[in-house]
């Protein structure tokens, strides 16, 4: 019987799977050519071998500035005085080649230059008249693996926020005034690294010894300094949109400088387009222009913080205290002779709120920008995601400022009668406007008032170029600056 | 640094990274199997079915996917189809359960669930006949206690899964797929017969030799997990492993040529080397196996393998001096590529495997294949700790070369690194969530040219989207494997490179949306690209995707449930989730 009711069912079912199709694979949908061995992928231009043995990716930048001075005494004063041009004028503010690469995935290089560098701005000297070449960029990063990596080279110091964020990438045309004056005047350093970082950036750290680096860009002086710099997203991994992508960090670097190798002069602070408002030169009583000196026991520290807080919207801040041992040398003598020992320190921060409105209603898709610049970052070459291009405005405001004393001989020796104020107090209140019309190309509009309020006073030491002429009693300067910027 | 204390380096923070996640033990941890805890509901169980029930909580060996069903351990044909009757009566749900190693919910449902792994787990005699060696065991009887009965006499399962704890029946309803299916084919190949119990009532033997609707249910119960009746027996071959087989004695070896492709892998390369090995040694050892066991070959298997020995001269001149004689001989048993990720790359070793003769081990330096070793557990342990530390060790502990490892630990190295991984993780209170999701990719037609395009496509696409979600897999693998003829096979007409993914997380009632979307994008990218996501691991892809790779199967499938289990019984949460059965 249960023979008879198989049978039965077998026929029945034989019948029923006649009416169903015989299974195939699905049909091939994608694309099958291989990658192509050269194109453009999320912002930049590659070569590579077929199988990633090398990769490379050149790179180049051309930035044309306009800057513009307002202020009293920025119609008066020559280059020479001033140490910049306040001149309205437009002029080449960047042009730089990079060759960029990859070999076998792992080993990641950048090696470029930059053909107008701009000591003033792009070092921390007093004079930006004469630009120079100058290395950009000249690293290898061996890649171990997410939590370990090691950098060699010349790049951007492991310490602070804004130092580490690529220029290209910031809302404002330069890094402000604290960052580049007084936290890490010389943004670069020759050493050796170590790094890594958790899933999705939980933590970042790196750590590194370094064994030189330069205040105008090119001559790289001997030192020694450790420097580290971790940044932690402890929201992360939470549902939580406000919070998600806040980012805390702490950096601190110690180092000192010999007598023997360092004999360059302390960093300048300079505004954003050049002029010096606190200079390591003066004139003693005795009419010997004196030199201000980094020497022994230099360190920093402090802590950022950056937080994306809406879509499109984002607050970031920092704050360092900064203690720079100096003596002082009369012009000439740097390597023989030290008049007096003394102390450079205080406080350098910075606040920016930056926007990119049509992201924020909507309008725009808000992505991870493309790259302006090659990283240290595999470039996936397959296509996952429909990646849109960088477009759209950002506007950004930033504060930022310098609270610092400086006193020549508070170590040693005797004191310069004619100093007249040991106190730094420089704001830099400034906005910007950038319209990318995609990762290759920026439109960009800054605004920037430099306030040194008691400045020609013994209030205050810093200075603006209304502080250059005898009768003025002038606190501040203005500068409006304009980029176009072309990059691949 | 020497070999030890680079493992113990690495096992030490492992440990220690562990250590500083304990919480409070978990209640019960025997892994993943049955674990009984108190605050279950009391069972629900089948009016007029005199068995013991029993409310457990079962999971699945992923540790997240779990349900509390109603649980009978029938121990007789009788048992079940009243499980079965009633069940269709009452309309109840059931699922049958083996060893509970799936990785997904193949083996889960919150209604019932009949054991099949505490009784009918005997193991017959081995037996010959003129097609060579075979065995029958019951359906719930657990591979590592086949290989240990096997394997004294020179034998071994062709085709074997890494689950120790998985029962035959269980791995074949999943027409498992192992490093030796390349040149065995997967599990399915092997099996001569099985005896099913259909929840119609009618159950019955069926053969490899069966044709017509006999021969359709054969094809169609191997890989449809548990979808037409309870499997209580099988039938399935052995293969020779060592010389004198058949007769009892030490149990074979196992040989490793491992070669190193370090970064920025030749892929077309790699897979077409894969590939070809595979063939060729597929056709050896069809050859070798005849003979074996004194088959008469054909004329054409004479001829191929004079062919295929002229072949062996050419191929294996290389072979260092040391190796032992029977690596020399012409086949491989096992045949795949293990890659990592490794920083921001991937490296990838070519494994060429065979069974050979007892004698000394010449270990694999990270003790991977060691059954004992700690190492490979902890560093299972580190793999959603600290990934990067895994990927170095790996780099150091995988090395190019020749090796000798036992056989239980080569055979079942998952199972050995990550049981004690599990096991240590819940005396602290934690769980080790693993999971595997194999893709297979189209690769040509069994006897038409190679085509690595696709599988190179999917792993440019693997790597994009990992980097791209910041996750790190543990391992990649990948084989060659032959297309076969068992429906719901993802290998089904289709051969192609196998690609397995496998990823760990810690304590997590979900894998994160990062793992599940990347295998969600990955299996329609293998879907695009002409192939199927395997149901025998994990599976994550949005229906329409699983209704392209496997839409006709599963409607001849339930075509087949209508004539089989016409009440619907059998069913699992794994199918009612992908199929939306
Ligand atoms: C450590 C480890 C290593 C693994 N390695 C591999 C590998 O190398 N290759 C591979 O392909 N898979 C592998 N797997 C997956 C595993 O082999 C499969 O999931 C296998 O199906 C598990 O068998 P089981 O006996 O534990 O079955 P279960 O998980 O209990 O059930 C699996 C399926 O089979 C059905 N079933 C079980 N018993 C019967 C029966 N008697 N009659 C009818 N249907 C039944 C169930 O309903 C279910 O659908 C591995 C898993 C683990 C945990």
């Amino acid at each position: 019987m249960r023979t008879a009711t198989f049978a039965v069912l077998g026929v029945l079912s034989t019948t029923a799977l006649a009416s169903a199709a015989d299974p195939v694979a699905p049909p091939t949908t994608a694309d099958l050519d291989p990658l192509p061995p050269a194109g453009i992928k999320d912002g930049l231009v590659y070569l590579r071998e077929q199988n990633d043995v090398f990769r490379l990716y050149p790179h180049a930048q051309v930035d044309l500035d306009a800057h513009a001075f307002y202020g009293v005494g920025t119609d008066t004063l020559t280059a020479q005085q001033a140490g910049t041009d306040l001149e309205t004028r437009f002029f080449l503010r960047h042009a730089r080649l990079d060759l960029a690469g990859e070999l076998i995935q792992r080993i990641f290089f950048d090696a470029g230059a930059e053909f107008v560098s701009n000591p003033a701005i792009d070092g921390a000297r007093a004079n930006s008249l004469d630009t120079k070449i100058a290395i950009s960029d000249a690293w290898v990063k061996l890649d171990a693996g997410r939590s370990l990596n090691v950098t060699l080279g010349v790049f951007q110091a492991p310490f602070s926020q804004e130092n580490r964020t690529m220029a290209g990438d910031l809302a404002m045309l330069e890094r402000n005034v604290a960052t580049r004056g007084f936290i890490t005047p010389n943004g670069k350093v020759l050493g050796l690294a170590l790094g890594g970082s958790g899933q999705h950036d939980v933590a970042r750290w790196d750590l590194g010894v370094f064994g030189a680096d330069t205040t105008n860009t090119i001559d790289y002086e001997p030192h020694f300094d450790a420097i580290g710099r971790a940044t932690f997203k402890p929201f992360v991994n939470t549902s939580s949109d406000v919070l998600r992508d806040l980012q805390l960090g702490l950096s601190a670097r110690v180092g000192t400088r010999h007598p023997r190798d360092v004999t360059g002069d302390a960093p300048a602070i300079t505004t954003g387009q050049g002029f010096a408002m606190w200079r390591p030169t003066h004139v003693d009583a005795a009419g010997q222009v004196m030199h201000v000196i980094p020497s022994s026991t230099q360190w920093a520290a402090g802590a950022e913080v950056r937080w994306p807080f809406c879509r499109g919207l984002a607050l970031r801040g920092e704050g360092y205290w900064v203690s720079r041992n100096t003596r002082e040398s009369p012009e000439g003598q740097q390597s023989a002779f030290t008049s007096r020992l003394g102390q450079m320190s205080g406080v350098g921060w910075s606040a920016e709120l930056s926007a990119w409105p049509f992201q924020m209603a909507n309008l725009i898709a808000p992505v991870t920008p493309p790259r302006s610049s090659p990283h240290a970052d595999h470039l996936e070459l397959a296509r996952t995601t429909f990646s849109p291009e960088r477009r759209g405005i950002e506007v950004a405001i930033l504060a930022a400022g310098i609270n610092a004393t400086y006193d020549g001989a508070s170590r040693g020796g005797p004191i310069d009668p004619s100093v007249g104020s040991t106190t730094i107090a420089i704001y830099q209140i400034g906005g910007a406007f950038n319209y990318w019309h995609s990762s290759h190309l920026r439109l960009s509009i800054n605004a920037n008032a430099y306030l040194t309020p008691g400045s020609g006073t013994s209030d205050n030491a810093a200075i603006v170029p209304g502080t250059l002429i005898t009768t003025a009693d002038e606190h501040r300067v203005v500068e409006i600056g304009a980029r176009t910027s072309v990059m691949f | 640094m020497t070999d030890i204390s680079r493992r113990e380096l690495l096992l030490g923070l492992g440990v220690t990274a562990l250590g500083t996640a304990c919480r409070a033990a978990l209640p019960d941890c025997p892994v993943c199997t049955r674990v009984k805890t108190i605050t279950l509901d009391a069972p629900h169980p089948l009016d007029n079915v005199a068995l013991v029930a029993e409310r457990c909580q079962l999971f699945a060996f992923d540790e997240i996917h779990t349900e509390k069903p109603t649980v009978y351990t029938p121990t007789s044909i009788e048992d079940i189809k009243s499980i079965f009757r009633e069940a269709g009566k009452q309309g109840r749900r059931v699922t049958v359960r083996g060893g509970g190693q799936s990785l997904d919910a193949q083996s889960l449902n919150d209604d019932l669930v009949m054991m099949m792994s505490d009784k009918f787990s005997d193991i017959g005699c081995i037996e010959r006949d003129d097609k060579g060696f075979f065995i029958t065991t019951g359906a719930g009887a657990k591979w590592w206690n086949v290989v240990k009965h096997v394997a004294p006499y020179g034998l071994m399962p062709p085709s074997l899964a890494t689950a120790g704890w998985a029962t035959v029946a269980g791995t074949m309803s999943a027409d498992c797929v192992s490093r030796m299916s390349p040149i065995v084919g997967k599990e399915g190949q092997q099996i001569r017969a099985f005896h099913i119990v259909h929840p119609n009532g009618v159950d019955g033997w069926y053969c490899r030799e069966d044709k017509d609707e006999k021969g359709r249910v054969f094809k169609a119960v191997i890989g449809s997990f548990g979808a037409l009746g309870a499997v209580t027996q099988v039938k399935f071959d052995l293969m020779v492993a060592r010389t004198n087989p058949g007769v009892f004695g030490d149990p074979p070896c196992v040989f490793t040529r491992s070669t190193r492709h370090g970064n920025a892998i030749d892929w077309d390369t790699t897979l077409r080397t894969l590939q070809s090995k595979t063939k060729l040694n597929g056709d050896r050892f069809k050859v070798n196996r005849a003979a074996h066991v004194g088959a008469k070959l054909s004329k054409s298997e004479l001829q191929k393998k004079k062919q295929l020995s002229a072949d062996a001269e050419h191929t294996e001149a290389h072979v260092a001096d040391d190796t032992p004689e029977l690596a020399r001989t012409p086949e491989w048993s096992a045949l795949s590529i293990v890659s990592f990720v490794n920083g921001q790359s991937m490296s990838a070793n070519v494994l060429e495997q065979r069974y050979v003769d007892s004698q000394p081990l010449r270990r694999l330096y990270s003790d991977m294949y060691d059954a004992d070793a700690r190492f490979p557990s902890g560093a299972e342990l580190q793999i959603p700790l600290l990934p990067t530390l895994t990927e170095l060790g790996i780099e150091l502990g995988f090395p190019e070369g020749e090796f000798v490892d036992e056989l239980l630990g080569w055979s079942f190295f998952l199972h050995n690194s990550l049981n004690p991984a599990k096991a240590a993780a819940h005396r602290c209170g934690e769980r080790l969530s693993f999971t595997q999701q194999t893709f297979a990719l189209p690769a040509g037609g069994d006897d038409g040219p190679v085509d690595t395009r696709p599988a190179q496509r999917f792993i440019e696409l693997l790597m994009a989207r990992v980097h791209e979600a910041d996750i790190r897999p543990g391992d990649i693998d990948f084989l060659y494997v032959p297309g076969d003829e068992f429906l719901m096979s993802g290998s089904y007409r289709l051969t192609a490179f196998v690609i397995t993914v496998s990823f760990a997380e810690m304590n997590r009632p979900a894998f994160t949306p990062e793992i599940t979307e990347t295998l969600r994008a990955l299996s329609h990218d293998c879907r695009t690209l002409g192939g199927r996501v395997h149901l025998v691991k994990g599976v994550v892809a949005d229906p329409a995707d699983l209704r392209v790779m496997y839409g006709d199967a599963a409607v001849k499938l339930r075509d087949m449930k209508k004539t089989y289990d016409p009440m619907n019984i059998l069913r699992n949460d794994f199918f009612e989730r992908v199929f939306n059965a």
